[in-house]
């Protein structure tokens, strides 16, 4: 019991720099996706013929906006907490600005077209 | 790699608390950031009275799949929540959905005082179709929105044809962007002036920031000199259809 409880804490210690650094990469290569996601809905739903019935053209468009914008607000706020919590000023503001804001950033767009597709702003 | 971690973790420079503070605020400072840039927020806009006077119809023409998608999905929930009916056609191809539209179209007219007709389309002669209306049956058109390049030309047609008011855009236009400010104003209430006027001068704002990202090839005046619209017909044409 004691050994494992030695061996956990080194474990972690590994790892943990890891994955604060690779959350805000993580976050800026998601931005690919939603592109693909609503290109292929678009395709979907005015391809010869129909891929994708009209009644689920609209449900479908809105989860995509709202799942794009909620995981790019999730992993750009983890990686931002993650390196301002365990790295250094210059490598924290570094990477934020170049990874976690444009994250931010393509949340908020999807979440602003969210908003306007359901006529609420 | 035992160095560098250490000394990763050795220069962390914020308290736990306040970066989650910090990581909590960023996305609605993103947030407000996009949505100061893109336009006003209508939060809890009121539906303008009248509504069950209301119809439209939208024809989109035929273009890339992500535009149909775009319009679609832009355009549905306005004609939804401020109109009593509406119908929305996507063409496949020019002549796509003519009879169903002009059906729709006179369905329309018979059941509602006020009917208006949004043409996402670039050139067209949709007019054309509803031409083949009989004069009777055309009395009830209100406003007109045509999307389509130099169809400005057409608002005398149109105001023959019995509609009250007359919206296009006298050259090669930007049209998608006035569109998506000028619906958001004139369902909200707005006179078809006033809307106008207001999603022109966004429009230009729209260009001008979007000139030197171009690298030149934008020409922020003059691409506006192209797109701003004009309105024929009755003023002030409102929303709610007062002041008619």
């Amino acid at each position: 019991m004691a050994k494992s409880r030695c061996a956990s804490p080194g474990t972690a210690f590994r790892s943990a720099p890891r994955r604060h650094l690779a959350i805000p990469g993580i976050a800026l290569l998601f931005q690919l996706l939603p592109p693909v996601l609503i290109g292929a809905v678009a395709r979907a739903a005015y391809s010869e013929p129909r891929l994708l019935p009209e009644a689920w053209e609209r449900p479908v468009s809105l989860l995509v906006l709202g799942f794009s914008a909620g995981v790019s607000f999730l992993l750009g706020s983890l990686g931002a907490y993650g390196l301002l919590t365990r790295s250094r000023p210059a490598v924290a503001w570094g990477l934020i600005a170049t990874c976690c804001l444009p994250a931010l950033l393509g949340g908020a767009v999807y979440l602003q077209g969210l908003l306007v597709f359901l006529a609420w702003v | 790699m035992r160095t560098f971690e250490r000394m990763d973790l050795a220069g962390s420079f914020m308290k736990a608390r306040n970066a989650a503070i910090l990581a909590i605020l960023l996305p609605g400072l993103a947030y407000a950031l996009v949505a100061t840039a893109s336009d006003r927020l209508f939060w809890g806009a009121a539906i303008p009275p009248g509504r069950a006077l209301r119809a439209a119809l939208v024809l989109r023409d035929d273009v890339t799949p992500f535009q149909k998608w775009g319009s679609r999905q832009f355009t549905q929930p306005y004609l939804d929540r401020y109109y009593d009916a509406a119908w929305y056609f996507t063409q496949s191809d020019r002549a796509d959905h003519k009879q169903e539209f002009l059906s729709s179209l006179r369905n329309a007219l018979e059941r509602y005082p006020q009917v208006d007709l949004i043409l996402l389309a670039h050139t067209n002669r949709f007019v054309e179709w509803v031409a083949e209306l009989p004069p009777q049956a055309r009395g009830q058109l209100r406003l007109i929105y045509n999307t389509g390049c130099r169809d400005l030309r057409q608002g005398p047609i149109w105001l023959d044809l019995g509609a009250k008011g007359y919206i296009g855009h006298p050259g090669l236009s930007t049209s998608p962007v006035f569109y998506f400010y000028f619906l958001r104003r004139w369902t909200r209430g707005a006179t078809a002036e006033s809307a106008m006027e207001e999603s022109n001068a966004r429009m230009r704002t729209v260009l001008r920031r979007l000139e030197p990202l171009t690298l030149g090839l934008l020409d922020a005046e003059r691409a506006h000199r192209e797109s701003e619209a004009y309105c024929y017909g009755e003023k002030p044409l409102r929303f709610t259809g007062n002041g008619i």
